[in-house]
């Protein structure tokens, strides 16, 4: 099918920065078209009180009034089934096998860039745009590299790490050279309705962030509340909320005194043990990942000194390329690192270039 | 500084929709319909001149009543009925929750209601408020793969405490016409009051209340071409209901605000001009939603359409494209400037599979894949034609895609 290069998608979000991503596109000279997902629905829809709207309607709803204000048109589409079998299924189930999931790479892998991407070449555009903070550009192989946005704070290149080069072909990430503070002033520019709207919560689908609470209520089947805290010699330390509301390096709410700090170090899904420990336990220096995917490949050699995140907001830290199969990949940090957590991505960078990334399996000591 | 995007880069038709020589091309009128064009004539005058609260002493008012009061005698005449027995609310969806809320609200206690699961959510959130609220109990009938409830299960159903029937006339989303005569005698035979959503009927087939054994009846304007806003509820003479919203005299007691008065006049306006429309182009309309259908089949695979066999309104065809969702459909009609719908919109406008295509037994990918197309007595041949050059291509990219 012909797709259309001058056509462009914007995967709205209802914030400030998909809202200046589709007017950055217009002022470009491209057709826009705005779609928004609506992903999830609120469980608690039915203690709401009258007149009012779970988020996602209020976030949907701001998208469309954006889209009013640019005069292109909106749809609103409905993924919630997608969005739950591919995202918050994925979400709670990783939970309940001791590991900390990254709902956003998910949603971003198999529904933005997945889903939304074909259902764009549907409609005849060539391209799909989104809010993101990165960069895309063609290298002069004719590949295509991606980089950290402008803005160091908002960088959100370590989310898009699964993208390929037959995605990023048909991605546009309009906000990669403007900061946060550019992207409010282009907004209130243009008297956007979302020019000054707060930050979005963290995981779009947990009500007040408390996800221990949202697995219990929405997949009762994952909780078991059988298991045992135990310290490093794995003494038994009290009995545990069950695996599910642990994670890595996680202090607050253990209910242990002990006088002395405890984290959570280990959690081992086969014995439903929490293990706890000081906060030098925490460190390691080696990163064991799975599924490894390349936005680009090119120059990477076993051994490589890499760049690398293991959580979002982290800087770079070094790391070498010690081993890669198809199964995985082995990452030796150059100094040890602080709760390296399984279930969340890795993700390997060339100086500012984000070359690919994966999924921690475990952190040890070599 | 304010900026504003220079309107050529914001403005304009999209490229596609260049080569719609008519658009748009609306065919989603079970969802509204455009003014009947004596309505807005008829509606000005009680916007600029007669502006007079009808309530008011002075002869400002009584014109302004004069409009009202005529409007709802030529609404009473339309429909056969008596014009005390038209009450105008503001819409199809009040005049429904005014009927039942009023009418359980006089009823004893434990109450029953019966209705059927394909009725539209009007009348369903309110049995669920009922529900919650007064533990009113309800039994709502399961339909065949027509879309058709059974009489006799209907007759079963019934019990001592059963104090209203509701079922609606016509579908809003495949068409189907419940047996409503037939209804309404099963209720006379029990002395049960029985209420009826005629939001999709009215303008669509003849209505005749003198001889209809329904109680309460609820109509919207802007289904028949009247404006958004309007709508009534007939009350059969012997009825009683307390009223929904207090606040004064008006409307005999049952609805307190001063009338829409504009409103009250274009509906009766709007509804003369289609029973006229319904006298002379109705074979015209089926003439065209069956040459829809025949094409549909003949140019693309994989195609079902719903409640064929159902007796239904001649302006719909509820069609599910397989292998594909509703909702690319939708919008890539869109882009061609066709308006079409699916299901049931909810608070974000965003498309829930329909409950009522379920309810006949279609699987969810089914239901997802269906499309409502509804034509009125303004949808001309070419935009049949357009639609149906453009259809094949949209649906075969997506399928492919």
């Amino acid at each position: 099918m012909l797709l259309d290069k001058r056509k462009v998608v914007v995967a709205m979000s209802g914030g400030v920065d998909s809202s200046v991503a589709a007017t950055l596109l217009l002022e470009k000279g491209y057709e826009v078209i705005g779609i928004s997902l609506k992903t999830h629905v609120s469980p608690q829809k039915d203690l709401c009180q009258v007149g009012k709207t779970c988020c996602s309607e209020e976030d949907i709803h701001d998208a469309r009034r954006v889209c009013q204000q640019l005069d292109i048109p909106f749809y609103p589409l409905n993924y919630v089934e997608d969005f739950r079998s591919h995202v918050i299924d994925y979400f709670a189930r990783e939970y309940s096998l001791g590991r900390t999931p990254n709902p956003c790479v998910m949603c971003n892998n198999k529904i933005k860039f997945d889903k939304l991407l074909k259902e764009t070449k549907r409609l005849g555009a060539y391209y799909l745009a989104t809010g993101h903070y990165a960069r895309c550009e063609k290298g002069s192989s004719g590949r295509k590299m991606l980089f950290q946005g402008a803005d160091e704070e908002k960088d959100q290149s370590y989310f898009l790490f699964g993208l390929s080069q037959d995605q990023l072909e048909h991605i546009l990430f309009p906000l990669g050279d403007y900061t946060k503070a550019d992207v409010r002033k282009i907004a209130a520019q243009y008297q956007l309705k979302t020019a000054e709207k707060p930050e979005s919560q963290e995981i779009c689908f947990v009500p007040q962030n408390d996800y221990a609470k949202f697995i219990e209520r929405e997949y009762p089947q994952y909780v078991q509340r059988t298991g045992q805290l135990t310290d490093q010699n794995g003494n038994d330390l009290g009995s545990s909320k069950g695996i599910h509301a642990y994670t890595i390096g996680q202090r607050r709410g253990l209910g242990v005194a002990t006088g002395r700090r405890l984290y959570v170090t280990h959690i081992d899904p086969e014995t439903q043990r929490v293990c706890l420990g000081p906060s030098e336990a925490l460190l390691q220096n080696r990163a064991i990942s799975s599924q490894i995917s390349w936005v680009n490949r090119e120059g990477v050699y076993v051994g490589m000194k890499l760049g690398v995140k293991i959580r979002y907001h982290q800087k770079n830290v070094v790391g070498y390329l010690t081993s890669l199969t198809n199964e995985g990949a082995v990452i030796d940090f150059e100094q040890a690192q602080r709760a390296i957590t399984p279930g969340q991505a890795i993700v390997f960078y060339r100086d500012d270039e984000i070359l690919g990334g994966g999924w921690i399996l475990k952190g040890e000591n070599r | 500084m304010t900026k504003r995007l220079p309107r050529r880069l914001v403005a304009g038709p999209l490229p596609s929709a260049h080569q719609n020589p008519m658009k748009p091309v609306y065919l989603d009128y079970n969802a509204t319909t455009p003014l009947a064009p004596p309505a807005l004539p008829a509606m000005l005058p009680y916007l600029r001149d007669h502006y007079g609260n009808p309530s008011s002493f002075h002869s400002r008012g009584a014109r302004a009543k004069k409009g009202l009061e005529e409007a709802r005698e030529v609404v009473a005449g339309h429909l056969r009925a008596r014009p005390q027995e038209i009450v105008f609310t503001g819409g199809g969806s009040e005049a429904i929750n005014l009927a039942i809320k009023g009418l359980l609200s006089t009823s004893q206690k434990p109450a029953h209601i019966l209705s059927c699961v394909t009725e539209h959510k009007a009348v369903l959130e309110t049995l669920n408020h009922l529900r919650k609220e007064s533990q009113t109990l309800v039994t709502l009938l399961p339909v065949d793969a027509e879309g058709q409830i059974d009489l006799d299960q209907l007759r079963a159903e019934i019990r001592k405490e059963t104090v209203l029937l509701a079922f609606m006339w016509a579908n809003n989303e495949t068409g189907v016409l419940h047996p409503i005569h037939k209804i309404g005698e099963i209720a006379r035979g029990h002395k049960i009051p029985f209420f009826c959503d005629a939001v999709q009927a009215v303008g669509k087939i003849p209505i005749h209340l003198d001889t209809l054994p329904v109680d309460l009846m609820a109509f919207s304007a802007h289904k028949f071409y009247g404006p958004k806003g309007m709508g009534g509820l007939y009350v059969g003479r012997e009825r009683f209901l307390p009223p929904l919203v207090h606040g004064g005299h008006q409307e005999r007691g049952y609805r307190g605000g001063t009338e829409n008065v504009a409103g009250a006049v274009g509906m009766a306006a709007a509804l003369g001009w289609v029973k006229d429309q319904m006298g002379r182009n109705q074979a015209s309309l089926k003439a065209m939603r069956d040459r829809l259908a025949t094409e549909i089949r003949e140019r693309i695979s994989r195609v079902k359409i719903h409640a064929e066999k159902a007796d239904r309104l001649v302006n719909t065809l509820n069609v599910s494209f397989l292998d594909l969702e509703g909702q690319s459909l939708l919008m890539a009609m869109d882009q061609e400037g066709i308006c079409v719908s699916q299901g049931a919109a909810c608070a974000s406008g965003a498309i829930d599979p329909s409950p009522i295509l379920l309810a006949m037994g279609l699987s969810p990918e089914e239901a997802k894949a269906s499309v409502r197309i509804s034509l009125g007595y303004m949808t001309r041949s070419q935009e049949i034609d357009f639609f149906l050059d453009v259809l094949p291509g949209i649906v075969k990219k997506i399928r492919e895609g």
